[in-house]
């Protein structure tokens, strides 16, 4: 549920390159991470 | 000592109204990792002394957990004490007044939705997604900002995101 509100939520806010994935839970996180690609220097 | 739990969570909220102590703990709770007694000061730009205080009242309160480590390779005489550090626990606050009980209502939708699966599974799928749409929109209109790098923490690589429980849309709640 989490994941489909964060992918909804980037979708409409036109976040290009920024995805949400799950990752196992750890203390005081739950499991849906936002990815963004690094960006490379010039 | 307050009795009720309502009364522990006024009383644990009401800490933060502490300019100071308030931002310490947006701090140490969006860093994703652990946070030194330094670190914070300069955030903050206060002094190491008064950064100590307000850390370890958050830690008295349970809004942070505290941990030691060395931050250096130094072992032995003279290397010194282990860092206090500190990071945001898992302390969960829902204060609704009046009381609601907001949680306990959405686990019943949970259990009744497990209960009529695998339809409503979709059914939940697309209405999160749905939901997500809505505050991407508003958040659009609002002229916010989408997510726009990733936080890196020690080994950690991405920022975490908060359940939809959890205050604003993608704060590292």
């Amino acid at each position: 549920m989490n994941l489909a509100l964060l992918r909804g939520l980037l979708a409409a806010a036109g976040a290009r390159g920024t995805r949400a994935e799950l990752r196992a839970p750890e203390a005081g996180s739950c499991c849906v991470v936002l990815k963004t690609p690094a960006r490379t220097k010039r | 000592m307050p009795g009720t739990d309502l009364e522990s969570q006024i009383a644990v909220i009401s800490l933060l109204d502490e300019p100071i102590r308030r931002g310490l703990y947006l701090y140490v709770a969006e860093r994703r990792c652990e946070v030194g007694r330094d670190e914070a000061a300069r955030a903050l730009r206060i002094s190491r002394a008064l950064a100590a205080f307000h850390l370890d009242k958050l830690v008295q309160q349970g809004l942070l957990d505290a941990s030691y480590r060395r931050l250096t390779a130094r072992r032995g005489p003279g290397a010194g004490r282990p860092a206090k550090l500190y990071h945001r626990s898992t302390r969960q606050l829902d204060l609704t007044l009046p009381e609601r009980r907001y949680e306990l209502a959405g686990r019943v939708f949970a259990r009744a939705l497990t209960a009529v699966a695998p339809a409503a599974r979709g059914a939940l799928q697309r209405a999160a997604r749905a939901e997500g749409r809505r505050l991407g929109a508003d958040a659009m209109n609002a002229g916010t900002t989408p997510p726009a790098s990733t936080v890196r923490c020690g080994s950690g690589i991405a920022r975490s995101t908060p359940s939809p429980t959890s205050a604003g849309p993608w704060c590292a709640g």
